[in-house]
């Protein structure tokens, strides 16, 4: 797919039949599909999420598939195991030699029927494609097996020379295929589940007209046909055409482009995008609901689509193996013939038709998507969102995690807590001057104090004046008066005179008043710390994780809250501005194996991407969300150290998993050519790495559920 | 009458500056409203029935920030602002 002129990137999901390219247009996408199907497969496009909702929210779709699945199963047992028991009992029914002919006709029978099935022909028929457009793939592989055991079988039973049959070997590829495919349907039918509870746990919102005004709604609530304004920083809840406006939209989460692109009226704009500048006003052409999930339901299929490092390689080598192997299977049955005799044929072609079947890299190819498939539907079920498989794998190799502060290790909503005045002020005079400067700043500290003053029925007017400085602080004009509210660096920077007055309060932040250049008090504001965050960074330092906090707040503040959930003092970085949190982060790359940030908020949107892996909580700004790796809904610090184990455990299985794909076929190889291994059970060997690979995927939940168990049951939470 | 000059977040393009321009001179009570692209700001002149809340909800409306305003005295014209 990717030589395709057009597509930028495509990867395979061999459990979910199908696969996702991100191509430039749509000229591109027809020319993909024709080249698809030119390949030998048949290819729809499903457009990214919004179709896919209709899929998965229909349950029925997939226990149809499941249903499917089973019944060929049973058929395909049901044809094989007479076929096999026939092999034993046809030395005894009917002895040796030509009178063998009545039994082995009805092993041909029986197989003939199973091709036929919709057991054996979807396999067949891949295969044959697969040869007929010159392109290797494990059908190919199956079908040259089969094929080769029959047409021996057949041989063998005109030439009455009972040692060229092998018509259980075949009978066992079919059924054990057969298996696996039903043990893939049922991984994926999980999968999908946790897809769908997720889509329903993450409600989005939108503005959408209503007469005059503009209204909050839930994105599902928006219907066709509705003014929905966006505006900056703000994801697009709905599919839509914009009408008014213009903006700088990033569409990475359709085409996988990181350039901004700039729509204007008349443009077309998706669900799930985001508007970096600008502000516009769109008309939704697609149900809300439909397009507000089918974002959630679209990143966890990109989820399961993505590879990792070892998966690329893992698929070059599948892809050069098919020909490679068909290769040896006649070197085999050559190699027999010269260095033994034509009298070995017999053994030539076993060993043959043993190599072909043996050697059969499906395993390979279930290797990752498995355990990333249960992986990440376990995790979502959590309410933990992991954008990719890579993602997974770096996630389990992290050795630090930093911590924003506000928002994140905190609930981010202060309140007033302590005042002190100077300088002829009483608390109520310090609030009006303070609240009425920060009428209109949209910081929380802002906020804070001005809810205060509306507390205690203080009358606010209007500054003269007023301008924010983000970061440092606000400066208004009020009753003629100069006034300054923000951080002591802002105070100073204004020219204020410094004072050594005490510490600010253990867990929030402390703001200096100035009026006309003279220090008037200071107002404490009070964060309150998420409960479970203390213990999330004591499991975190457990797993040998070590835990640091960075943030823009003041050191007192900072200090404050590392002392409660944990932190060591000297792994505190306060007073950080945005460009400071990327920074501070990219440094700590050099120094670590690998990093994870977590943060909620716009100022940690950089921070965020220069981490190996960004961790956001998903209530916070869409920016930030979009940019991480990981999105944590529900804002829970123990859904940190919850995605790190779920990760770790993962890469383990995943390694486990492509070592006994890989190593385990190799070495049957050799053993089966030079005749160790009987067809039969070179069947039963290819199937039991595949099998043995999906069960250890399947393991995944069950091993996380225990280490849970066994925390709760010590104590630790 | 009072004039006040808003220091306005976010505004990249023509359209942006007529969205802005548009909302504040839709409040009742607003006589003049001039948007500024290159430095984002709106000079706006309006009587005393108009409260400040109006103005800063209608850039928010709009969707952009109100990062700062102050006042101006009536004497001069827009124009003449800008030029400083």
């Amino acid at each position: 797919m990717q030589s395709v002129d057009g597509v930028d990137e495509a990867s395979v999901n061999l459990l979910a039949e199908s696969a996702t390219a991100s191509v430039r247009d749509r000229d591109a996408a027809a020319m993909l599909i024709e080249r698809v199907r030119a390949a030998g497969y048949d290819a729809e496009s499903v457009a990214a999420g919004r179709d896919l909702l209709d899929r998965l929210s229909s349950d029925r779709d997939h226990r149809e598939s499941l249903r499917r699945h089973r019944q060929a199963l049973v058929q395909a047992i049901g044809l094989a195991l007479p076929v096999i028991g026939l092999e034993y009992l046809i030395p005894y029914l009917w002895g040796t030699g030509a009178a063998q002919a009545p039994g082995r006709l009805m092993q041909v029978v029986l197989l003939v029927m199973l091709a036929i099935s919709p057991a054996g022909a979807p396999i067949l028929i891949g295969g044959l494609r697969a040869l007929l457009h010159r392109a290797g793939n494990m059908e190919l592989l199956i079908t040259t097996g089969v094929v080769a055991a029959f047409v021996s079988g057949v041989y063998g039973t005109i030439a009455h020379d009972p040692a060229f049959i092998h018509f259980h070997a075949a009978a066992m590829i079919l059924a054990i295929v057969c298996i696996g495919r039903y043990l893939e349907a049922r991984a994926r039918g999980r999968a999908t589940a946790a897809i769908a509870a997720l889509a329903r746990r993450a409600p989005k919102e939108a503005l959408v007209r209503r007469g005059d005004a503009w209204e909050k709604i839930p994105a599902d609530r928006v219907e066709k046909g509705d003014s929905v304004r966006v505006p900056i920083h703000m994801a697009i809840p709905v599919d839509g055409e914009v009408i008014d406006g213009s903006a700088d939209v990033d569409e990475r989460l359709l085409t996988g482009e990181p350039m901004p692109v700039t729509k204007h009226a008349g443009d077309l704009v998706s669900a799930g995008t985001l508007v970096i500048d600008g502000s516009i006003d769109i008309r939704a052409t697609e149900v809300g609901k439909l397009a507000a999930l089918g974002r959630v339901a679209s990143l966890v299929e990109q989820a399961q689509h993505s590879r990792t490092q070892m998966q690329r390689m893992a698929d070059k080598l599948a892809a050069v193996l098919t020909p490679v192997i068909v290769l040896i299977a006649i070197a085999t049955f050559l190699g027999w013939i010269v260095f033994g005799s034509v009298a070995h044929a017999a053994h030539g072609a076993r060993a043959a038709i043993a190599v072909l079947v043996v050697a059969c890299p499906c395993a390979l190819g279930l290797a990752t998507p498995t355990a990333t498939m249960v992986a990440t539907s376990i995790a979502a079920l959590r309410g933990i969102l992991v954008r990719d498989a890579a993602t997974l794998e770096t996630m389990g190799r992290i050795d630090t995690v930093v911590w924003d502060k506000t928002g994140t290790l905190t609930a981010g909503d202060p309140h007033v807590s302590a005042m002190s005045t100077a300088g002829g002020f009483d608390e109520n005079a310090l609030l009006r001057f303070a609240a009425t400067a920060e009428k209109y700043a949209s910081h929380p500290l802002g906020k804070a104090i001005v809810r205060e003053a509306q507390r205690r029925d203080i009358v606010l007017t209007d500054p003269t004046s007023f301008s924010s400085h983000p970061g440092l602080g606000v400066s208004a004009t009020i009753d003629g008066k100069e006034v300054l509210v923000g951080s002591e660096r802002f105070l100073l920077e204004q020219g204020v005179e410094p004072t050594d007055k005490g510490d600010g309060p253990a867990n929030g932040s402390r703001v200096e008043v100035a009026v006309d250049r003279r220090r008037v008090g200071t107002i404490d504001a009070a964060d309150s710390v998420r409960p479970s965050a203390a213990s999330a960074i004591g499991r975190l330092r457990r797993m040998g994780i070590a835990s640091r906090l960075l943030t823009g707040d003041s050191p007192t503040a900072a200090d404050g809250v590392a002392s409660l959930v944990g932190i060591d003092a000297d792994c505190v970085d306060a007073a950080v501005d945005p460009a400071g949190k990327r920074d501070r982060v990219a440094a700590l790359r050099q120094a670590s194996n690998a990093v994870a940030m977590i943060g909620d908020g716009i100022n940690d949107a950089a921070a965020l991407a220069a981490a190996d892996v960004g961790v956001a909580f998903a209530t916070g700004a869409d920016v930030a969300v979009e940019s991480a790796g990981i999105s944590l809904v529900g804002s829970t610090p123990q859904l940190v150290a919850d995605a790190v184990e779920i990760s770790r455990v993962a890469v383990r299985v995943i390694r486990e998993n492509l070592f006994w794909a890989f190593f385990y076929n190799l070495l049957m190889i050799p053993l089966a050519a030079t005749g160790h291994v009987p067809p039969g059970w070179a069947a039963a060997a290819m199937m039991l790495s595949s099998l043995t690979v999906v069960l250890n995927a399947l393991r995944i939940p069950r091993i996380w559920r225990q280490r849970e168990a066994g925390r709760l049951q010590v104590g630790i939470e | 009458m009072k004039q006040l000059r808003l220091d306005i977040d976010g505004m990249t393009c023509g359209h942006c500056v007529e969205r802005v321009h548009d909302a504040i001179a839709a409040i009742d009570g607003v006589h003049e409203c001039d948007v500024q692209l290159d430095n984002g700001a709106a000079i706006v002149t309006f009587d005393d029935s108009v409260e400040m809340g109006e103005l800063i909800q209608a850039v928010s409306t709009a969707g952009y920030r109100m990062k700062g305003f102050s006042p101006m005295s009536l004497q001069r014209s827009p124009e003449d602002e800008a030029s400083t």
